[in-house]
């Protein structure tokens, strides 16, 4: 009876961790989404200059910046320390700024829980580096997720699904003064571009207060722009 | 042999008992017996007009100062918003229980505001502290903000963020880490003055008030940082 009594646990053990998904529902791990962009940018060549769209090491991408006037915001590479990566720095912006990256050819759908950005940054005094997205719609968005100080450079991962919104100026690079609160739920399926903002200037030369990204990855399913609805 | 032991047992252990005991020791005096008074509490003097931008009229407290860092307060253009900046005034006929409060959401660039008393300075080590009512919106922060009596000017890590309604928050300076502030653009400040002030000298404190280092995105609910009220907790410390 005891030998029967351990066959029957053993079996109904067996079972529960052999129980498979009932046909039809998707389990978002088994369907982890691709790198839809990495940007690492290119060596410019001198200590730092305005960036541009020619630093973009990704052919497919265009570079935007966002913000009052002619916004500052630079690429950099130092010959000190040795490890010094070709990295996005803000330090140099007089006023709020904000950039992003855009797919030529696909839109990126970043709904889901497993989709992800990932980057290396480092900051600088109080600076708060924050992801920005610009929905097919032309709504743009700040997020919630931040970065701050760290003494060295810091890779992160974060799924856009954990993030909470609200809707950025991207006149003035702010948050948008006549769309106030939280944008819950927006639609993630189509996203135009991806990027970041700290939401302020930089302290100029040197490490007083800036946002410095290394590189950026964006894990979502790519949606070709070609599919896109017509529009009347 | 063995019948001994336990008497000489008992014998050690009543000779360790029976030692002389120590001097007792007087009982300690916590840090937390000397709290500091209340130094200062500034909860504005409203003029009436809703908004406005703030001045010296708008300080209740005869022996404080305002003093503003950043783009200063202005108004140039009474039937619009064009020429807004710094920090306003602000208390509204709804809702009913607005406070007088400083707002920075005019603030076009980073700015900040102290309080100097004109008599003394403020010692801020041991159990010093601040408590404020304040309310954020957006991703702002509000920080608190010192200038020490040489001259610098510290902001602190401390940072009170968005929350729906009015919040009173209470922090103690001691716990604080500090960077200094350029007083002229209010950024950190940079090069060889950048990286953390680690034990600043708190004992004589000539000006504290907040700073919010993000420009505001303008009137209404964008992006901005409210301050009903401010107290600060110290030990004052006569000026010569």
């Amino acid at each position: 009876m005891k030998a029967a009594a351990g066959w029957i646990l053993l079996g109904v053990t067996v079972g529960a961790f052999g129980q498979t998904p009932p046909a039809g529902r998707v389990i978002p791990e088994d369907h982890r989404p691709p790198l839809f962009l990495r940007e690492t940018w290119k060596d410019p060549g001198v200590q730092e200059t305005p960036v541009k769209q020619e630093h973009l090491t990704n052919p497919n991408l265009e570079l935007k910046l966002y913000g009052p006037g002619s916004v500052d915001v630079r690429i950099v590479h130092h010959q000190s320390p040795k490890d010094d990566p070709t990295y996005i720095w803000s330090g140099s912006a007089p006023a709020n700024w904000a950039l992003t990256l855009r797919d030529k050819n696909n839109y990126v759908d970043l709904s889901g829980p497993v989709a992800k950005i990932r980057w290396r940054t480092k900051e600088a005094g109080f600076h708060l580096l924050r992801p920005v997205v610009k929905l097919a719609d032309g709504t743009m968005l700040v997020g919630d997720h931040v970065e701050s100080y760290t003494a060295d450079w810091l890779e992160t991962e974060f799924s856009l699904a954990d993030v909470r919104w609200r809707s950025l100026d991207p006149k003035e690079a702010v948050e948008t003064r006549t769309e106030p609160g939280w944008k819950m739920n927006p639609d993630l399926s189509r996203v135009d571009e991806v990027g970041f903002t700290d939401l302020t200037r930089g302290s100029g030369g040197g490490p007083g207060g800036g946002s410095r990204v290394d590189w950026i990855e964006v894990y979502g399913h790519p949606v070709p722009r070609a599919a896109e609805p017509q529009r009347r | 042999m063995k019948s001994k032991l336990p008497v000489l047992f008992a014998l050690v252990s009543y000779a360790g008992l029976a030692q002389p005991s120590a001097p007792a020791r007087a009982p300690q005096d916590s840090p937390e017996n000397h709290r500091p008074k209340l130094f200062f509490r500034e909860e504005w003097k409203h003029s009436g007009i809703p908004e406005h931008p703030m001045s010296q009229e708008s300080v209740a407290t005869p022996n404080l100062e305002i003093k503003f860092y950043g783009e200063k307060p202005a108004s140039s253009h009474p039937d619009g918003h064009a020429g807004d900046g710094g920090i306003w005034d602000n208390k509204r006929a709804q809702p009913l229980d607005d406070p007088s409060h400083a707002f920075t959401g005019t603030c076009n660039r980073p700015c900040g505001a102290t309080f100097r008393d004109k008599n003394n300075y403020v010692d801020m080590t041991g159990f010093a502290k601040i408590v404020w009512r304040v309310k954020t919106e957006g991703f702002h922060v509000l920080r608190p903000m010192i200038k020490l009596a040489d001259g610098t000017v510290l902001v602190g890590d401390h940072s009170d963020s968005y929350t729906p309604d009015w919040h009173v928050s209470d922090f103690t300076l001691y716990d604080l880490r500090w960077r200094r502030l350029d007083p002229e653009r209010v950024v950190t400040a940079t090069s060889n003055l950048a990286g953390w002030v680690t034990n600043p000298d708190l004992t004589k404190v000539d000006e504290i008030g907040f700073v919010d280092l993000m420009p505001g995105s303008g009137h209404g609910n964008g992006g901005w940082s409210d301050l009903a009220w401010m107290e600060v907790w110290g030990t004052p410390v006569k000026r010569k």
